[in-house]
């Protein structure tokens, strides 16, 4: 029914972060207005004749759920999910200080492992994957003639065998 | 609809179904546009007068309904005092607001049109 989704998605997702940035200070606000509306709907209950205690009650029903409005709202005006992340990761850091020997184990084990992981895998990566930092470099081919005085390797590059082999054809 | 079950016979109950929601926000958006700016509690009450209890209206949904507009840019909020010398928030229709109405006042006029010519099908076989 919207004119355009994505723009429509585009804005509640500005206005989200516009909620997010501004803070929780409009929870205030919203009570107020709440609370206005639920006493205003039993004024009205009241004057059809309903005790005080009734009209507050008969109010609340047909308002619904305050707190699950709240919800809702909270979920509208602001970013849930970024929030609770930034939650979880204060609750961490709370728990690691609160158990520093463990927290530091856990930081060198991981460190040191990951250092590891990388420096192997570099050396790898240069001595056997890519040992020449061109593009290409599979295909570099040495060549060199075969008879020749000189029978000392030449240094054809490795993994290049294929290529110079098909590349070399007899004079 | 969540709550089905608690609504009499022959009323409808506007929670939980994205039609029926869509329905509020297009019901408050006319609202605001035929009587000027308004508060939560007088949208709520205007929509009863107009519904003849045909709608049950849990009154927070309209406030759902209020935010879900002004984050479009379609109406806006105010604090000022109501009648009865409350603080209350007043919101009103935008430009922006007029434009969608109009546009989703025509998109209903056709859905409804055709679900009824639909539902007109008969004796052809």
């Amino acid at each position: 029914m919207m004119s355009s989704r994505r723009e429509s998605r585009l804005r509640a997702f500005a206005a989200k972060l516009r909620g997010f940035l501004r803070g929780q200070q409009h929870d205030d606000e919203f009570d107020d207005e709440v609370q206005a509306h639920l006493q205003l709907l039993a004024d009205k209950f009241a004057q059809q004749g309903l005790s005080q205690k009734d009209a507050a009650a008969a109010a609340r029903r047909q308002f619904g759920n305050t707190t699950l409005l709240q919800e809702d709202r909270r979920e509208m005006q602001t970013l849930a999910s970024v929030k609770a992340l930034g939650h979880d990761l204060r609750y961490a850091v709370r728990t690691l200080w609160r158990n520093r020997g463990f927290a530091m184990v856990s930081i060198a084990t991981l460190g040191l492992g990951i250092g590891a992981a990388t420096a192997i895998f570099s050396v790898i990566d240069n001595v056997l994957l890519e040992p020449f930092p061109y593009k290409g470099a599979d295909r570099i081919v040495f060549p060199r003639i075969h008879g020749a005085q000189q029978t000392q390797d030449e240094g054809v590059h490795r993994g290049g065998g294929p290529a110079v082999r098909r590349k070399q054809s007899r004079f | 609809m969540a709550k089905a079950k608690e609504t009499p016979e022959g009323t409808f109950d506007i929670k939980k179904s994205d039609v029926l929601q869509g329905t509020l926000d297009l019901m408050i958006l006319k609202t605001l546009h035929a009587l000027g700016p308004m508060h939560g509690f007088g949208i709520a009450r205007r929509i009863e007068q107009v519904s003849r209890d045909i709608l049950q209206l849990n009154e927070g949904t309209v406030y759902t309904s209020l935010l879900r507009l002004q984050q479009q840019a379609w109406i806006t909020a105010e604090w000022g005092t109501s009648e009865n010398n409350r603080k209350a928030k007043f919101y009103s229709i935008t430009k922006r607001g007029e434009k969608q109405l109009e546009l989703e006042t025509e998109n209903w006029q056709r859905i409804s049109g055709v679900i009824g010519r639909v539902l007109r099908l008969e004796g052809e076989r």
